[in-house]
């Protein structure tokens, strides 16, 4: 009888290890982002250009856009710019781009709709994968989304168009709102700015368009994802954001790609246009795939007492150079700067932040952190220009790095012009790694070296987190972890 | 038209068109070099002598202020001097470069030798003033292990003079490099300095003050490499500016592969006295070791007012007050002269140029700006 006894408990005890066994595997797979972002889809694309850059490829981009006729022209001039602009000496090594191997323009096998069933097949599992049309549920206002070269979902709410705003593609805006558009195009970020601005001028392709009229209030925030599928191509959607007069939005942006043997190229263009009194906050979480070269331009210009609140999240691509740009222009202006740079085995991301106080009391924060890794690479280049005209402005910079092996690499290149003797300017920088102590303390409190290590740096970036919506926020824990484990 | 001559190149550039990876400047027009004697004194055991020709080692990557002036200062000159302090000995000397009417050019290098466990104080006064006048001095400093070597200098020509200071200074195991500057004078002061701590528990420390008028411009570049281990770097430069002076400032400290526990600090504060003043300030660090601290800080802002007004109401006026707080900003880089002869002369040079530009009517407006009741 005890032997029946002991078998049987055997055989539970069995059961119910399975049981656990198999729903550890469960929750594993559920918390498993390992794949979320490196996926890859068979390219089935309508149309593509040849690769490399002519002006007979810029001449059928507009074509195939149906543009007006100063849109090419403009296109046209921006890739003679091109050709004469030098790549700029002081970055980071762009050897491994060839411009003569990127495709500059493929238009996904589908056209742009509101509504996600309409979507082929592999373009809507994309976005499910990605988690698209769920943040629209429950946490958007509107949602623009762009496969390749194209925008291929674009929705707001009701609400909000009642209320005159415009929330649309770049191509649609081009024909629809072609005055607003026409004046200013390229003006923050004129083709002549450098090499990868006058590509973006002569190929740029998709992109997000909004308006929102003065005293509007957008409380819930929109967002547009930007997904590269198409091997050795390039993205360079241009997004243009006018905030009118005490109007408030909070505009967030999301990019990802599969990882592949050849180079990819991000060109993309933003240009802010904040109005008096209002707000603007520009959020990203960047998640490029390995191969990716980032050579993205953002630029804000502020009316009085308006705010740009940048909050940036770069953890993916080879190489990239980002620097949000804030022009202060309008008396008691501000910006406000978070960032995190994240860099892992091959990865060279060199970023910051330009300010330009161009009016009485401004003022600028800046908080920027990185973290390298396994190799990795995190420089941190800004700039604060304080002009004649900037009496009383005041602007605070604070760079942080941590250093959590001795492969990789940190460092801080900040430059600070004053042309005034009423500023107040203070800047301070560290880089370190994580104190023994702190990792001992942790771990006399129950936690795996791992465990104490990832907590202290989710702890290091707390403050980039917190600027984010909730949502967000948890997909950059995601990747913050799934950089720590070097799964990406 | 002659092309611009580019000094004090940053070692890892960055925008262009923030106009901060070089300085540029016309070059000066030709001269021919006059001969002078050197004021030199000394004290405890070292071997002093002037020479002729370059008598300097292989200088690896240096690159010096410029391109032009290293080559200048490598041809020879009419103010080398080489230093030599033998082990265990110690040393003090005293030199003084002055510009006359009759020698403007003052070219030339100091060479500063200083063996095991050695010690070498050297103090430098720079004065003089000529239409024309140029300095441009290589300072080579060789600290063997455990050697201490500090070099205190003033500088106060007059305004017509460019003054370019170059110097490269390679440090032995434990050695101890420290550099303490009074800038008061000159038109264009070019501080050019290059220290490799290769070794392990090298240390360099450098105090700079420059106070800034008229058209004045200053412009420092720091660069230390660290190699070795727990070396410690600390780097500050304070000052103020008036008039429409401009004063650069170009910190590196670039921690290299395998010089663990190093510390590194680097700080620059200015004070902005007038209107029309620049102060550019590009700190860096350059980290490819985990196991190092690496700080900077840079401030800039006008003299707090609180301060000004509570000694006002102490019975200072303005001038007497922005004076005090001036001082109090720059004298602990003052007080580390060490001589007493040389602290006095920058003091004095201060206090002069505060008042004259006060003469001048620079702060009055801002005076009455600030605290109307009192006008």
């Amino acid at each position: 009888m005890t032997e029946e006894k002991n078998a049987a408990l055997a055989r539970e005890t069995s059961a119910d290890e399975q049981k656990l066994q198999k729903e550890r595997k469960t929750i594993d797979a559920l918390t498993d982002f390992s794949n979320m972002y490196d996926f890859k889809k068979a390219s089935n694309h309508e149309y593509k250009t040849e690769a490399g850059l002519t002006p007979d490829v810029v001449r059928e981009i507009s074509a195939k856009k149906d543009e007006p006729q100063w849109m090419l022209d403009a296109r046209l001039k921006s890739l003679d710019l091109y050709y004469q602009i030098p790549y700029p000496v002081w970055g980071p090594d762009i050897s491994g781009l060839d411009m003569a191997n990127i495709v500059t323009y493929v238009r996904p096998n589908a056209r742009m709709s509101a509504n996600w069933n309409d979507l082929p097949e592999d373009i809507k599992d994309t976005f499910d994968r990605l988690g698209i049309p769920e943040a629209e549920k429950t946490s958007l206002a509107g949602v623009g989304a762009q496969y390749d070269s194209e925008v291929v979902y674009h929705s707001i709410q009701d609400e909000l168009v009642k209320q005159g705003v415009v929330y649309t593609d770049f191509d649609t805006a081009v024909k629809k709102y072609e005055d607003i558009v026409r004046k200013h195009f390229m003006k923050l970020i004129p083709p002549t700015d450098h090499k990868f601005a006058a590509l973006h001028g002569a190929v740029w392709s998709g992109g997000s368009f909004v308006y929102v009229p003065e005293g509007v209030d957008v409380s819930i925030p929109l967002q547009s994802y930007f997904r590269l599928n198409a091997p050795g191509a390039g993205q360079f959607e241009h997004t243009m954001i006018i905030v009118e007069k005490g109007a408030k939005v909070h505009f967030i942006e999301g990019c990802s790609a599969p990882k592949y043997n050849v180079a990819n190229l991000h060109a993309g263009a933003v240009e802010l246009f904040i109005g008096d009194d209002a707000t603007l906050t520009y959020s990203t979480i960047e998640n490029w795939s390995k191969n990716m070269y980032n050579m993205n331009t953002k630029r804000a210009i502020v009316g009085k007492n308006g705010t740009i609140n940048w909050v940036t999240g770069s953890f993916g691509s080879h190489t990239s150079c980002l620097y949000p740009m804030s022009i202060l222009n309008g008396e008691g202006a501000h910006c406000e700067f978070t960032g995190v740079t994240f860099a892992g085995k091959g990865q060279y991301l060199d970023t910051g932040s330009k300010v330009v106080h161009n009016a009485p009391h401004t003022t600028s924060n800046i908080n920027s952190k990185s973290i390298s890794k396994d190799g990795g690479v995190c420089i941190y280049r800004g700039s604060v220009v304080i002009n004649e005209c900037a009496e009383g402005s005041k602007s605070n910079v604070s760079c942080e790095s941590l250093m959590l092996d001795e492969q990789s690499q940190s460092d801080t290149i900040p430059a600070i012009v004053i042309k005034n003797d009423n500023v107040d300017l203070g800047h301070e920088a560290k880089i370190g790694r994580i104190s023994d102590e702190a990792i001992f303390y942790l771990m006399s409190r129950g936690l795996s070296e791992d465990e104490a290590r990832a907590m202290l740096v989710r702890g290091f970036v707390d403050p980039v987190s917190k600027a984010l919506p909730l949502e967000y926020a948890v997909e950059m824990n995601n990747l913050i972890n799934l950089e720590l484990k070097g799964s990406m | 038209m002659m092309s611009k001559e580019q000094f004090n190149e940053l070692p890892r550039p960055t925008f262009r068109w923030m106009k901060v990876n070089h300085l540029e400047l016309d070059p000066l027009a030709a001269q021919e070099l006059q001969p002078v004697e050197l004021a030199i004194r000394q004290e405890g055991c070292a071997e002093v002598r002037t020479y002729e020709g370059n008598e300097l080692p292989d200088l690896g990557d240096f690159q010096g202020a410029s391109e032009a002036s290293l080559a200048q200062v490598q041809k020879g000159g009419n103010v080398n001097c080489s230093v030599t302090v033998p082990a265990g000995e110690e040393a003090s000397v005293w030199i003084s470069y002055t510009v006359t009417g009759d020698v403007p050019l003052l070219v030339g290098q100091l060479k500063l030798q200083a063996g095991k466990d050695s010690r070498l104080h050297v103090y430098e006064l720079f004065d003089g003033n000529a239409e024309g006048g140029l300095v441009n001095l290589l300072q080579y400093v060789e600290a063997g292990d455990g050697a201490q070597v500090t070099i205190s200098k003033v500088q106060i020509h007059g305004e017509k003079v460019r003054h370019i200071d170059q110097r490269l200074t390679r440090e032995g195991k434990e050695a101890q490099v420290k550099f303490v500057s009074a800038e008061v004078g000159g038109h264009q002061n070019l501080v050019y300095v290059r220290t490799d701590l290769d070794h392990d528990e090298a240390q360099f420390k450098s105090a700079s003050m420059y106070l800034g008028s008229d058209d004045q411009l200053f412009d420092y570049s720091y660069w230390v490499p660290t190699k070795g281990c727990k070396t410690d770097t600390d780097i500050l430069t304070t000052g103020a500016l008036m008039g429409t002076s401009k004063k650069y400032f170009r910190g590196t400290i670039d921690f290299l592969r395998g010089g663990k526990k190093a510390v590194g600090n680097e700080s620059d504060v200015c004070l902005l006295l007038n209107k029309g003043v620049h102060s550019i300030s590009v700190p860096l660090l350059l980290c490819k070791e985990d196991d190092v601290v690496g700080n900077h800080a840079s401030s800039s802002g006008q003299i707090d007012q609180d301060m000004l007004f509570y000694l006002m109401s102490r019975g200072f006026n303005e001038a007497g007050a922005q004076l005090i707080i001036v001082e109090s900003n720059i004298r602990p880089v003052i007080d580390q002269l060490g001589d007493e002869n040389l602290e006095n002369k920058a003091l004095q040079a201060v206090r002069t140029k505060m008042q004259f530009c006060h003469q001048k009517g620079n702060c009055h407006d801002k005076c009455t700006q600030r605290f109307p009741h009192l006008d």
